[in-house]
């Protein structure tokens, strides 16, 4: 089995539309939560949402090629584009045919159908665009990268809430791991700011009508993002080969189920996954320094993410550092793990971890050092990046400093 | 048909198709102005749209003349009973 190894990122978030800012971002504690202008305010019980800024479709796209693309889809594209870019990958006819394409999405292009529908439901127009289908699959994001790039290997879309991406990047692990590409363009894609969708967020009382405070006693809730993050895996010794820049080692994965309730998480399953992660990386729980955190701000995560985290790790939770960094670029959903994946992958480049802002009153339920609100410089060698997603789906990726 | 009307199809089309409106004559077929089925469809929706009828699928032969799509709605437009179609009204 061969080492794989992260060659290029790009992302599209709240906190930076280049990597460069979006590291900035991180490493100043900048938070990308704002009030809400993609919608009216007034409509939900919160007020605030972690909103991609300064972006134009039209800067990236022709007229044409934007009409078949979703915003989801957009992200995806352009984070791809970006990633490709920052690894130099220099394409020959057979690396595309041995190149996977896995993104994951929770929503895909709702926003399109949500247009679709008001045109039908509202408007009692007699038909919704016939663009709606090919725009709204979730499938749409790394379709279009396939065709971006000439991508003839195998393409696909995970599907699994809040872990989506992050099951994503563990199956384009494992693909090149195994040998069965050796590339893989990998990630995740979400925009889902329709009023529909935020109203059915809304509904379900987990959103802040403050701000994300993850493991704050004060906390309240989530706060929604969105954007895109890709991630470029080859084989270290390909890389090296080629003389490409590494972020950093994909080491381990791992999943579990809770099979417990449909929206609240669960201890040991979160604790399970994070075990088989570091089976799947042959570590110690000892070798880990940091934990990019699930972290939502909700009630249920933060406490029950403790939890899991003190049951896995022991008396080494004492002095392991846990953030989330959700409080900066949002709950991006389906995008959520690959952006997570990006912090985790820079923090062990640049020997500097994330914090948690936000933070303002400790919680006895999640005695962690969550790293408050400042960044803090560490030299770290393995790391942990959490999703645990509605339905009780968790993964967990590990990730190990170059060397 | 009137002249206006014409025009408005051919405006409608350039537009679709993402074409120079001076390139578009009534004489074209569709796959003479674009090859992409999506476009295609793209166009029934937006004449539908602007003309409040419902196109059954053989107006959009790709291989007909954009003169005899504008006919066909204008008779469909006039009431001629339309082709069999799954339309909501």
């Amino acid at each position: 089995m061969r080492r794989v190894v992260v060659t290029g990122i790009g992302v599209v978030s709240a906190i930076g539309n280049t990597l460069p800012e979006f590291w900035a971002s991180l490493s100043n504690g900048t938070t990308g939560i704002a009030p809400l202008t993609i919608a009216d305010p007034g409509r939900f019980r919160f007020k605030r949402a972690a909103e991609v800024r300064g972006y134009d479709p039209l800067q990236h796209f022709d007229e044409k090629r934007a009409d078949l693309l979703d915003r989801f889809a957009q992200f995806a594209v352009v984070a791809a584009r970006a990633a490709v870019a920052d690894a130099a990958v220099v394409w020959t006819p057979q690396l595309r045919e041995r190149t996977a394409v896995i993104t994951g999405s929770c929503t895909g292009g709702q926003s399109s159908e949500d247009a679709g529908f008001f045109h039908l439901y509202h408007e009692r127009r007699p038909n919704v665009h016939p663009l709606t289908i090919p725009r709204t699959m979730a499938n749409a994001g790394a379709s279009h990268v396939t065709v971006e790039f000439g991508i003839t290997g195998p393409s696909f879309t995970v599907s699994t809430a809040c872990a989506s991406a992050t099951h994503a990047l563990g199956q384009a692990f494992w693909l090149v791991r195994s040998g069965a590409v050796d590339m893989a363009l990998a990630g995740g894609s979400e925009a889902p700011f329709s009023l529909g969708n935020l109203k059915a967020w809304d509904a379900l009382r987990v959103v802040s009508a403050d701000t994300c405070r993850p493991f704050s006693r004060n906390r309240s809730g989530m706060i929604l993002g969105e954007g895109a993050a890709m991630l470029v895996l080859e084989s270290h010794e390909a890389a090296r080969a080629r003389g490409a820049r590494i972020w950093g080692e994909v080491v381990g994965f791992g999943m579990s189920s809770d099979a417990g309730h449909i929206t609240q998480p669960n201890a040991e399953g979160a604790a399970r996954a994070m075990r088989l992660a570091l089976e799947d990386a042959r570590l110690a729980p000892e070798a880990v320094g940091y934990v990019n955190a699930h972290g939502t701000g909700t009630a249920a995560n933060d406490v029950t993410e403790t939890q899991a985290i003190r049951a896995l790790f022991g008396g080494h939770a004492d002095v392991l550092a846990v953030s989330s960094t959700k409080a900066m670029h949002g709950h991006a959903l389906g995008a959520a793990g690959a952006l997570e994946a990006a912090a985790t992958l820079l923090a062990l480049h640049h020997g500097v971890l994330p914090p948690t802002v936000n933070y303002e009153e400790p919680d006895p339920q999640c005695a962690l050092d969550v790293v408050p609100n400042q960044a803090r410089p560490a030299s770290v060698q393995h790391a942990l990046s959490n999703s645990f997603a509605f339905g009780g789906m968790n993964a967990v990726l590990a990730f190990g400093a170059p060397r | 048909m009137s002249e206006e009307r014409y025009e408005k199809i051919r405006s409608i089309v350039a537009s679709v198709y993402k074409v120079p409106l001076d390139t578009v004559s009534m004489d074209k077929s569709l796959n003479e102005i674009g090859k992409d089925s999506l476009d295609a469809v793209s166009l029934v929706f937006a004449l539908e749209d602007e003309f409040q009828v419902s196109l059954p699928d053989e107006c959009m032969d790709p291989t007909r003349s954009l003169r005899e799509l504008a006919e066909r709605v204008e008779s469909l437009r006039a009431g001629a009973p339309p082709a069999a179609t799954s339309g909501d009204s």
